[in-house]
């Protein structure tokens, strides 16, 4: 055990915890791309910028595990971080990086989304454990993702492998108190050239899977040991509960008040096989409780058919493996096994009508409100096929916009186009992406697109930042690169407006869908929220706010219907703003058929 | 001091974006810190300006998982009361409710046509679930104090107040602590909304 020290408690998000338990286990090379949930761990690096560590966002996470696994072969201590589907982005690298192996460590942290609060799947990402055969470690709370995160470097150090720290939402977005231990300095280990490992032509690539293997098999031996697992109760009970990731942690505020011991295995690829084992000899019924997929489950089953041992397990035929648990529903599972009655819980019926949905929506302000309002306008008579995108303007799907066929992935509303085209060719495909999205997957599409010379109208939401995930730099930021002259190079018109301007991005849009081929306009304006910072940093005066003027309008309500703005509401049937939300953007002003709004001054 | 007493308190925070729910939610995380408590909690990121309901629920006591059971809530604070509506089953039986008066249309009303509920139906039907429900104007109080992004601040200083678990002298020099800028502000709005008597 690590000495505690007594000082530097710190309150923290599942998130900081992981990273500054990154880096006290010596960890000095971060590379990832944004994604909620797991965006504040580079964030966490880049804020306490400690010396000779490197922090920064990637294109892609493709690209950012590539940059990784690079430097964690150069000897560093390597870290990826990047939501589950980034995983299936960087999953070609992933997967043979594996069978190569590394000579410093890295670790892939990787957090799951289960119900969805901000992704578009809740794909399990244990899976990619097994399917590339690499260790993973999966705390159970944000306090302990400070030691797991630690364990986790350890192991890859050990093992020479890229191991997966799994996380989920209510790990890396919840609050505990992170004690940290000693931190560890790190020598890197000088750059070696090894052909014989790194260069993946077939008959080495062959040897590598043999290597991987054998790395497997140590771990195996490394993790099945009394470290890996935590064990609460006095393991006399009859029931016993196998539990991992976040819904061991509601299982550990169920087994004081319960009749039930409580196993964690915290590493639980490949599982601990010899403590699973022992622990169930102690037990006549076992509960295995994990979020999502059955995965512990089918391990175990298989482990207790191999060992020819004849017992009761329960998992997901009573745990649901849809969404994110809820503890009482587990709670009200224990006791159902234990011959209790479920807990009443005084439920309140709500009034029918009682309640509005309040779905987030564009932030006053935003350049994106006005892109989909004039794009709408424009286009409302053609036959037009919206192929959306993964960012906030994911938000143009929802009313009064509704300008989204579909949402897949990310740059698959360039990817998708050539399909689409190609199937309807009496309708006009128009794909909207913004501009981080651009770069890290629309760019390869639109060449596709291109190349394969469909009728295709693309619009780049430029706003200098990745908006979605709390305005993280990318290469359009500070003008590094340039879309519209990167795209006009190759050889297709592209044409640069603000959004704000609504007639002349209407006109601009019906001339341009006369072009033949692929066309893109670019819709630059800063995001909002980027902008509000830097007035911040640089002591800028905020622009002003509107104001109405009630005898010019005559509630004609196209404002607050057409562009459903947090600033403006329509109350006691006068139209409101709110003075704190609104950031003076004046599109409200612009679109008014009465010209009913003026700017004044903030108060 | 009530402290001694209760071991531990869970409180569910609930609001729209902008309204500060985190910065309570996070002063109430520090609070517990400060004397000594374990302490949990959960937040939702990204909707300060996008308008979407917010959620920031704190468990301070010995609990390792960072959500509070369905039912299980000692105190529903919230800042809107559509708001505290919409979470009302996080609450237990006969729990503390605390919520502003001032509502916030969202702006997808005048999109589906559809009317902000009845405030009356709204709290019959907090009061279906507990006598203890705390109602206070507290944006009206905010702005009346020339302070309109401290409402969050008098609702706390009710907060403060009712469950009486935390001392308020500590609660103030948090407050200072944390936002040192708007000192004065912050601690006249959460005085006035810890005198406010409903």
């Amino acid at each position: 055990m690590l000495e505690k020290l007594e000082v530097e408690q710190f309150i923290g998000l599942g998130n900081e915890a992981v990273a500054k338990g990154l880096l006290d286990e010596g960890a000095n090379y971060f590379s990832g791309y944004p994604g909620t949930p797991s965006t504040e761990i580079i964030e966490y690096v880049q804020k306490v910028s400690p010396p000779n560590v490197i922090a920064h966002w990637a294109t892609n996470e493709a690209v950012a595990l590539e940059d990784a696994a690079a430097a964690a072969i150069s000897g560093m201590y390597a870290v990826f971080t990047s939501k589950h589907v980034g995983l299936n982005v960087a999953a070609d690298a992933f997967v043979t990086l594996a069978t190569m192996g590394i000579n410093g460590g890295l670790v892939l942290c990787i957090v799951d989304d289960p119900s969805m609060h901000s992704s578009q799947n809740e794909q399990d990402t244990r899976w990619y454990g097994r399917l590339a055969h690499v260790p993973v470690v999966e705390p159970s709370d944000p306090s302990n993702a400070y030691h797991w995160a630690r364990k986790t470097m350890e192991l890859s150090l050990q093992t020479k492998l890229p191991v997966i720290l799994r996380l989920t939402t209510r790990i890396s977005h919840g609050l505990g108190i992170v004690e940290p231990t000693r931190p560890i300095a790190r020598e890197t280990i000088p750059y070696k050239k090894d052909p014989e490992r790194f260069v993946t032509i077939p008959s080495r690539a062959r040897k590598n899977k043999i290597r991987l293997e054998k790395a497997l098999n140590q771990s195996k031996q490394l993790t099945d040991n009394v470290d890996s697992v935590r064990e609460i109760g006095s393991n006399s009970k009859e029931l016993g509960i196998i539990a991992t990731g976040v819904a061991a942690s509601y299982c550990e505020d169920l087994v004081l008040r319960y009749d039930f011991d409580l196993l964690i295995p915290h590493i639980t690829n490949p599982i601990p096989k010899d403590m699973i084992l022992s622990f169930i000899r102690n037990h006549s019924r076992i509960l295995i409780v994990e979020e999502l997929d059955g995965i512990m489950e089918l391990e175990i089953k298989k482990l207790l058919f191999d060992e020819e041992i004849e017992i009761t397990v329960y998992g997901k035929d009573i745990i649901p493996a849809n969404y994110e648990l809820d503890p009482r529903k587990i709670e009200n599972s224990v006791r159902t096994l234990l011959g209790l009655e479920e807990l009443e819980n005084d439920f309140v019926e709500l009034p029918v009508d009682s309640l509005l949905p309040r779905p987030p929506t564009f932030c006053a302000g935003c350049p994106h409100r006005s892109t989909f309002f004039n794009l709408k306008k424009a286009l409302k008579r053609a036959d037009v096929i919206y192929s959306n995108d993964i960012g906030c303007y994911s938000l143009g799907a929802l009313p009064p916009f509704e300008e989204a066929d579909s949402i897949l992935c990310m740059g698959a509303s360039i990817g998708m186009a050539v399909g689409y085209a190609k199937a309807n060719p009496d309708k006009l495909v128009v794909s909207t992406i913004g501009d981080s999205t651009f770069w890290h997957s629309g760019i390869s599409a639109l060449v596709n697109a291109i190349w394969h010379d469909i009728n295709l109208l693309v619009v780049v939401m430029d706003n200098s930042t990745t908006a979605m995930t709390g305005t993280q730099n990318n290469p359009s930021t500070h003008g590094k690169l340039n879309i519209q002259k990167t795209i006009q190079g190759m050889g297709i018109p592209a044409f640069e407006i603000e959004p704000f301007d609504e007639k002349e991005f209407i006109s601009l849009v019906r001339s341009v869908i006369k072009l033949p081929g692929v066309k893109v306009i670019v819709a630059k304006y800063p995001c909002v929220i980027y902008e509000n910072q830097l007035m911040k940093q640089e002591n800028r005066q905020p622009k002003g706010v509107i104001a109405v003027s009630h005898e010019k309008c005559t509630l004609c309500g196209l404002c607050v219907e057409g562009l459903n703005c947090t600033a403006l509401s329509l109350v006691d049937n006068k139209i409101q703003v709110d003075e704190v939300l609104c950031n003076g953007c004046e599109f409200c002003s612009i679109v008014c058929p009465r010209d009913a709004f003026y700017l004044k001054e903030r108060a | 001091m009530a402290m001694a007493i209760n071991k531990h308190l869970q409180v569910h925070l609930a609001g729209v974006g902008g309204q500060g729910v985190v910065s309570i939610g996070r002063l109430l995380v520090e609070l517990g810190q400060y004397y000594g408590f374990k302490i949990k909690g959960n937040e939702t990121h990204g909707m300060s300006q996008r308008g979407g309901s917010v959620v920031f629920q704190v468990r301070i006591g010995n609990f390792s998982g960072v959500m509070i059971p369905e039912g299980e809530a000692d105190v529903l604070l919230a800042t809107e009361p559509m708001e505290a509506l919409r979470s009302i089953n996080m609450l237990k039986k006969e729990g503390i409710i605390i919520s502003d008066t001032h509502q916030i249309v969202p702006p997808i009303a005048n999109i589906i046509h559809k009317p902000y509920p009845d405030m009356e139906i709204i709290v019959e039907t907090l009061k279906r679930k507990t006598i203890n429900v705390y109602l206070i104007p507290a944006t009206r109080i905010a702005n009346e104090l020339g302070h309109s992004k401290g409402a969050n601040l008098v609702l706390l200083g009710q907060f403060i107040r009712v469950t009486d678990f935390f001392e308020i002298k500590t609660v103030e020099k948090l407050i200072e602590k944390k936002w040192p800028k708007f000192k004065e502000k912050n601690l006249e709005a959460f005085r006035t909304g810890h005198e406010f008597m409903t």
